[in-house]
């Protein structure tokens, strides 16, 4: 009877429509609560077998330490094979520190965006991440992202590891130090023009590498030999035609010995009466080195492109120098032109040679530089395979210290926070086409270049992070396996039970 | 503890013996042993990684959503509403259990067929164990993440079966809430400007994460208080029904 009273009255009811509204609400306020700080504070698990979705301890330092704000701006398409794993070590970033920020930009969508954006980074490559920070950019292309196995027999190149992480880290920590790395051109011996858009000049090559946050100069000869204070952090000599004469000779000694990093673009010029190779005016600088600079023009028939059959051609051996690596893996071939050869001799102890690549077995070095038409082997002629690059790493010329030093090009410092070695390092290719404007976008000659100037710069490598590679299987079911699945999980599954139910409820009948 | 197993008990031996639970098992198991089909057809003569193979299972196929967004409707449709509608709601009001025990006994018996509900689909992870390797991690995240999603929809339908006594009502309201649930997150997908704030409530890009391995705390925490709010506001129903 009390309870009824109590429902018919009014008042009552209002009370407890309140009560429950009020704790309702309260209730709503709680949930909102609740959800917004796990929005901000939240933990991503990792459960696969090989850990490939969790960040190395060594990137989650790095950047939970960041002091600056990097925004990331992703241009990948969904359909990369590249995008998930990017998506979750964006994620996993933007979770370790409130500083990097991401933000996807689909193209098709939001196209005025896009075009902005594209046009700011000046970004040719569609399917890439770019780092920004402050007014510093560096972006890092999906190739660099994923490794494949081009030697897969199937028609897709499978895919062999995610190498994202290494190429975020470096690309973060180069956008959020101030100091940029400076890389000199030198001018003055009729080297290739480092601004030039014609194309002999190598005004692409330098625009790329001011997208991968360099700061580039030119150096001229007076400026290489006089100016106190210049300091280069990768020095590049691209396809000078006069020989370096002795003061620049020394000039590059000292810059080695002070653990400078040098880039030597060295093709074979012809002297002036069109019958020798010019002498380079490095050869004695380089056989203390142990290398030995060949005199003549390197011919590959079997590797011949239809630009030049005689002397321009296609190289895919690689040797085990970080800088071609890249190349190596993806079997992507670079190409030549007028290309002269080196020797390895006695290299100094200390120092550390690897190849850079090598002609074909059927190339040889063509001494007769005057011949007309295709050219042909001659006697005594050196055969193939013939080294066309090669790197150098360690102490050089560790007695030229003190000879000159004040006048010398001065290697910077260096970088905060990374690990630069004190050894120097040279880079040696005998041709500088290859990096010129007319040829720098064929195969992976733009690769080729970046990737020296890159192992020179100790880019890319500050820290050392292993790709991650899942476990690939293959699941190979014949054609009367899949039939039985199929009956198995959408036919007989069902129909049993069908049948429990039907037995069931044939038992409560009973 | 011991009433609402008690209750529960009750619950879920009225599942078993009525049609409704075989009815929506065979239809799972139609539509999961069709997305398993197609996914090893699509899978077979390829390597792909050791995680890949069932990922797409959680998430990755529209029917798993239709099923996920009806099922758990009906399941609680009948739950308090029926017992609305039939007038046992007054015995068991007067009976020496709380509101809360019969709202959680009630949801814990549709959770329990829930997962019922998911147990047979074990066979095709034994299945394709035997054709090749698989990684348990992401198959473990994956179940885990459908219990999750299953514990929220639950929740959502029986709060939408305590506001009626007609149970396809409490369905088709269920229904709009489930999917009320799930689409918002997809604003992530339309607005990619403002996709910070969609993203959180993206359930299918949570169980694509979950699919693969990856486990965030995010959407436990977002599917669990949820499910803990609609079981709250379903209490507050009922006692509202008592004392009104």
């Amino acid at each position: 009877m009390a309870l009824d009273d109590r429902r018919n009255t009014g008042g009552n009811r209002i009370i407890i429509g309140l009560n429950v509204g009020l704790s309702l609400v309260l209730a709503a306020a709680l949930l909102v609560m609740v959800n917004w700080i796990s929005s901000r504070e939240y933990y991503r698990g990792d459960w696969t077998s090989g850990s490939i979705y969790s960040m190395s301890k060594k990137a989650e330092k790095i950047i939970k330490g960041l002091k600056k704000n990097v925004k990331i701006t992703v241009f990948l398409s969904q359909d990369d094979p590249a995008f998930d794993g990017v998506k979750e070590l964006l994620a996993r970033m933007a979770q370790a520190s409130k500083r990097v920020s991401v933000e996807y930009l689909d193209q098709d969508r939001n196209r005025t965006r896009a075009k902005e954006l594209l046009q700011k980074f000046k970004i040719y490559d569609l399917n890439a991440v770019v780092f920004e920070c402050e007014s510093r950019s560096h972006y890092v292309t999906s190739d660099q992202m994923v490794d494949y196995d081009m030697e897969s027999a199937s028609s897709r190149p499978r895919f062999r590891g995610f190498k994202a992480e290494q190429a975020f880290v470096s690309a973060i920590l180069d956008v959020s130090q101030e100091k940029q790395v400076k890389v000199c051109f030198l001018q003055g011996f009729g080297e290739r023009d480092s601004e030039s858009i014609e194309p002999e000049g190598m005004g692409n090559s330098v625009e790329e590498l001011k997208r991968a946050n360099y700061k580039v100069q030119e150096l001229d000869r007076a400026g290489a030999l006089k100016s106190k204070g210049r300091s280069c952090d990768v020095l590049v000599a691209a396809g000078p035609v006069k020989p370096y004469n002795k003061q620049m000779e020394a000039m590059f000694g000292n810059y080695l010995s002070a653990g400078g990093r040098l880039l030597l673009l060295l093709d074979p010029v012809p002297d002036r009466d069109q019958t020798a190779i010019e002498k380079t005016g490095l050869e004695k600088m380089l056989s203390e080195l142990g290398v030995e600079v060949k005199e003549g023009v390197v011919v590959d028939p079997d590797k011949a492109t239809l630009l030049d059959p005689g002397t321009s051609f296609f190289v895919d051996t690689y040797g085990k120098a970080q800088a071609v690596k890249p190349l190596a893996d993806r079997k992507i071939p670079v190409v030549l032109s007028q290309a002269r050869a080196f020797g390895l001799a006695d290299v100094p102890g200390g120092i550390k040679s690897k190849r850079l690549m090598d002609s074909s077995t059927s190339a040889w070095l063509e001494k007769d530089i005057a011949q007309e038409g295709m050219p042909k082997p001659g006697k005594g002629e050196e055969k193939g395979p013939l080294l066309l690059g090669l790197t150098l790493e360690g102490k050089m010329f560790q007695g030229n210290k003190t000879k000159k030093a004040d006048s010398d090009i001065r290697v910077n410092g260096q970088k905060q926070g990374t690990k630069r070695s004190g050894d120097a390092r040279v880079a040696i290719v005998g041709d500088s086409d290859f990096a010129a404007n007319w040829a720098v976008s064929n195969g992976g000659n733009l690769d080729l270049f970046l990737g020296l100037v890159h192992w020179l710069a100790e880019k890319g490598t500050e820290i050392e992070i292993q790709p991650k590679s899942p476990e690939q299987v293959h699941l190979a079911l014949s054609d009367s396996q899949m039939m039985s699945l199929f009956w198995t999980v959408v036919v007989f599954m069902p129909i049993a039970c069908v049948f429990l139910g039907v037995g069931v409820y044939l038992r409560r009948r009973r | 503890m011991k009433k609402i197993t008690v209750l529960m008990g009750r619950e879920v031996k009225a599942y078993f013996t009525s049609p409704l639970a075989y009815l929506v098992l065979t239809s799972l198991l139609v539509v999961s042993g069709l997305d398993f089909y197609l996914m090893v057809s699509a899978m077979n003569g390829v390597e792909v990684s050791i995680g890949a193979p069932f990922s797409p299972f959680f998430g990755g196929f529209i029917f798993y959503w239709f099923f996920m967004l009806v099922v758990p409707p009906v399941l609680t449709m009948r739950l308090l509403a029926e017992e609305v509608k039939s007038n046992t709601i007054e015995t068991l009001m007067t009976a020496p259990v709380s509101d809360t025990q019969v709202v959680l006994a009630k949801y814990f018996s549709s959770l329990l067929l829930f997962m019922f509900l998911w147990l047979p689909t074990i066979v095709y992870v034994l299945y394709l164990g035997v054709y090749t390797d698989l990684d348990s991690g992401p198959i473990l995240s994956g179940y885990l993440g459908t219990m999750l999603l299953g514990a929220m929809f639950l929740a959502a339908g029986l709060f939408a079966s305590s506001l009626t006594s007609n149970q396809v009502v409490a369905a088709v309201l269920g229904f709009t809430l489930c999917s009320s649930l799930f689409s918002i997150g997809l604003m992530e997908y339309l607005q990619p400007s403002q996709s910070g704030v969609w993203s959180y409530f993206n359930l299918h890009a949570y169980m694509l994460d979950f699919g693969k391995g990856v486990v965030d705390t995010r959407p436990i925490v977002y599917t669990l208080s949820t499910a803990m709010f609609f079981l709250f506001a379903s209490i507050k129903a009922l006692e509202k029904r008592r004392w009104s």
